[in-house]
This record gives structure tokens, C-alpha cells and sequence, in this order.
């Protein structure tokens, strides 16, 4: 497309709301030097920007203006890898997705959300990714922090959801687990956690009971070669646990 | 009425200052970009998130991100206030996007639109504290489906088919709206566009 039919495109493609195809014909001419889109988008951008002036001026908290010098203060430490503080905080929000029964643990949840926002601080450009993350989890713990917010059950009917998890992995840290929908066991059985390393034989990870709701959070601590891994897994043990897997695991996570 | 925007913009002056002196990281500026730009930042982000714990969050990230970035900032040439704004909206609209699911669409779309170079060597014939008023001027002569979309846009990151979906209006009327709300903010501040 030709600049001129772009033109009008260019404050819905600075909003990021053009759509397509306007939005990868700007992105083409902004990427290949034009210079008349380049010139368009960077007006376009600052035009919008003072649309900012329509909101209602809110004061912020007063503590705010500490919690933002601290960026400056904590910045030569940067590049600290993202820690499990994070990765939990994310994982207690996700799990509240896999199973809405955690209603009693989000007061704890919101206390390290505290200090976990304290190590977000300390997050730099790399690690921007985490936060997407991080900022979903923020979003389901303000959704269930709201007083509206009610956990609806359906009493008397039981439906069976497959099990459901979501692993995080950290060559530093280890591997994260959190499980949903896990069937509860027979006396003497507890879940084992195994890590499969590429063309190797599985190693054991832990043990763990799901809580009555079927949720579990499992962490393995310590090192791990995550390129050297192909997949975690699960499966039903004895409650001592096993050194290879002896029933064939319920869930399989590909790294 | 005050706008706080035209205050915080009409120094073009001291945000040069500012940029300078974060760019050699010195803490005490990040003070003195926060004094100066904080207020409307959160009146943003707040205006967007609709809740106060996440809007602070995100101011922290809005000024984290300004402070990580800022070497590629020309402070001669740049424009210190609508960049620190347009990373606020966006930090705020990534949230909103990421708690309604439409993740992948804004992460690649809004980071290229912040670039500290997007917002450097544009020359203008009007001061940014004029066309801040100019436009907050414009905005008011909308009417009243203009301003809707606009703030559609701009507070909740809507595209022209999610505004028709959530205002029950066919696309093509929508999408007139808001040509003609651009139009009509365009023009007022007298700049066709034409580069
Ligand atoms: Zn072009």
C-alpha cells in the first residue's frame, strides 16, 4: 500500500489498535526507513499520547513515589535472574485457574505478592517476558480479590475434569509443578514428580499429595540441565515412592 | 480547569535536564521525572486498570522500563513527556489485554510503539504544552459517539471490529466515528499529516 493510504492509520497503529492489513503495511514502511510513515507514526504518537489528558487526575498514594526511587536504588544489582518468589506467584494464580478452591490460601498468596513486588523491581529488560506472566497472575489475584468475586460450586453433581498442569523450569532453580483436577488416591498411593532427560531413563523428582480440591504445587529444587531434558512427568507411586516409574504416568509436560 | 498535562510539558527545557541526568543515572532525577510526570501517569494508568493496587504496580513498571531504557533517548531532540505517557498507556493496556486473553496481539504491537527513538528528532512548529491543550480542546468538540471511540481506543486498546462488537454498531459506522473523530482532532491541531 501506498503511504497516502496509510496516512490515516497511523494514531490506531500508534494506540496498537489498527488492524490488518493497514497494521503490517505501516509496520513494513516503518521497518524499511520510510520516511514519510516514520515521520506519520512518531507524530501520530505523540498526538496520542496527550490523550492522556482525558482521564480524571487521580492523586496516587503517597508511598508511591518511594516504591519508584527504589527502581533507581536496586538497578546496579539488575540482571538477577527471575526467582521462584515470582515463579510461586504466578503458579498460586494459575492454579486458582485450574481449581477455584483456593479461596482461603489468597490471603497468604497476597502477603508474598508484597514482597514479590519488591523483587519485580528488580526485573530488566530480559526479563520482561517472566513478567507477561507475573501480570496475568496479577490479574486473576485482583479478580479474586474483589468482594464481588463468589466461587460458585455445583453441589450435588461432581463433574470429572481431566487433570490439567503447568510446569516452570529454572536451570538454576529447578522445576515447578502446579497441578489441577488430580484424582484423589487410594491409601498408600501419593504422586511422583519425574524428570525425563532426552534418551534417558526417568528421574525421580518428589512426592506430593493434591490437596481435597485435586490442586498440588510440587517444586524441585536445586540445578537442572533444561536443555539436557525432554519432559517432567507424573505418576501414581506407593507412598514411598519409586526410583523408576511403575504405572504409566497420568501426565507427560514436553519441554 | 487545570491540566496538569500542560504544566508537566510546558518546561521543555527542564526534561532535557531530566533525560540528561537519567541517562547518567543519577537517582534523584527519576525524583524529578516522577514529580513532574507521576500524577498523570496514574491518573492514566488508573483511568485504565480501574484498580489502585495494579495502577501502582504499574507506574513502578512504567517508570522502571523509562529508567532501563532511557540510553536511547535524545534528550535534545526528544520528547520526555509524550514517552513517558505512551509507555504508561501501554504497560496499562498489556494488562488489560493479558487478563482478558489478548495477549499475543499487544506484546508485539505496543513495545514497537515505544521506542525512546520513536519519540526523538520530530520537529515541530507547535510547543508539545500547545498541542496538548489543542487537542485536549478538540476532544471536548467531539460528539458524543467521537469521543467513545476515542476513549475505546485509547483506555481500553479496542480495535475498530472489537468497538463495533462492544457498542452493537455495524464496523462501517464505527469505523466513520473514528475517522472522523481523528479528522477532527487532526485538523485542530493543523497538521495534516502530510510529511
Ligand atoms: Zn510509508
Amino acid at each position: 500500500m501506498m503511504c497516502e493510504e496509510l496516512k490515516e492509520m497511523y494514531e490506531l497503529y500508534a494506540m496498537g489498535v489498527s488492524g490488518d492489513p493497514e497494521r503490517n503495511e505501516i509496520a513494513a514502511h516503518l521497518a524499511r526507513g520510510c520516511d514519510a510513515c516514520t515521520h506519520g507514526v512518531k507524530l501520530a504518537l505523540q498526538t496520542v499520547s496527550f490523550l492522556g489528558s482525558i482521564a480524571p487526575m487521580v492523586d496516587p498514594p503517597a508511598r508511591l513515589r518511594a516504591r519508584v526511587l527504589a527502581i533507581a536504588a536496586s538497578q546496579p544489582k539488575s540482571n538477577r535472574f527471575w526467582n521462584w518468589q515470582q515463579a510461586w506467584m504466578a503458579a498460586a494464580a494459575a492454579l486458582t485457574l485450574l481449581s477455584l478452591g483456593l479461596w482461603n490460601q489468597l490471603i497468604g498468596i497476597d502477603r508474598s505478592l508484597d514482597e514479590a513486588r519488591q523483587q519485580i523491581l528488580a526485573m530488566t529488560e530480559s526479563q520482561e517476558k517472566d513478567r507477561a506472566t507475573i501480570q496475568r497472575a496479577r490479574g486473576a489475584l485482583s479478580f479474586l480479590n474483589q468482594p464481588e468475586t463468589r466461587l460458585v460450586t455445583s453441589s450435588g453433581s461432581t463433574i470429572e475434569l481431566p487433570p490439567k498442569a503447568r510446569v516452570f523450569v529454572n536451570r538454576r532453580s529447578g522445576v515447578l509443578l502446579m497441578a489441577g483436577n488430580l484424582p484423589k488416591l487410594g491409601p498408600g498411593k501419593i504422586y511422583e514428580m519425574w524428570l525425563i532427560p532426552k534418551g534417558g531413563a526417568p528421574v525421580p523428582a518428589g512426592l506430593f499429595q493434591p490437596d481435597e480440591t485435586g490442586t498440588a504445587m510440587h517444586i524441585r529444587p536445586g540445578e537442572m540441565d533444561v536443555a539436557a531434558t525432554a519432559a517432567v512427568a507424573i505418576s501414581v507411586e506407593p507412598e514411598s515412592g519409586s526410583t523408576a516409574p511403575t504405572t504409566t504416568p497420568i501426565l507427560v509436560m514436553g519441554l | 480547569m487545570f491540566f496538569p498535562i500542560l504544566f508537566a510539558l510546558a518546561d521543555a527545557k527542564a526534561d532535557r535536564e531530566i533525560a540528561k541526568r537519567l541517562k547518567n543515572r543519577e537517582q534523584d532525577a527519576l525524583g524529578q521525572l516522577y514529580d513532574r510526570y507521576g500524577r498523570l501517569v496514574y491518573s492514566i494508568i488508573f483511568r485504565i486498570v480501574k484498580n489502585s493496587a495494579v495502577a501502582e504496580d504499574l507506574v513502578q513498571e512504567t517508570f522502571l522500563r523509562v529508567w532501563n531504557r532511557v540510553q536511547g533517548f535524545d534528550e535534545e531532540k526528544g520528547a520526555l513527556g509524550p514517552w513517558v505517557l505512551t509507555v504508561a498507556r501501554n504497560r496499562a493496556i498489556d494488562y488489560l489485554r493479558s487478563i482478558d486473553g489478548r495477549m499475543s496481539q499487544s506484546m508485539y504491537e505496543l513495545s514497537g510503539n515505544e521506542s525512546p527513538e520513536m519519540f526523538g528528532n520530530l520537529e515541530k512548529d507547535m510547543l508539545n504544552s500547545d498541542r496538548a491543550r489543542v487537542l485536549h480542546e478538540a476532544f471536548k468538540k467531539l460528539n458524543e459517539n467521537q469521543k467513545t471511540v476515542i476513549e475505546l481506543a485509547y483506555f481500553e486498546g479496542l480495535s475498530q471490529t472489537e468497538m463495533a462488537e462492544k457498542m452493537n454498531q455495524p464496523l462501517g459506522t464505527v469505523k466513520t466515528w473514528v475517522r472522523t473523530a481523528l479528522q477532527a482532532l487532526r485538523n485542530e491541531l493543523g497538521e495534516a499529516l502530510t510529511a
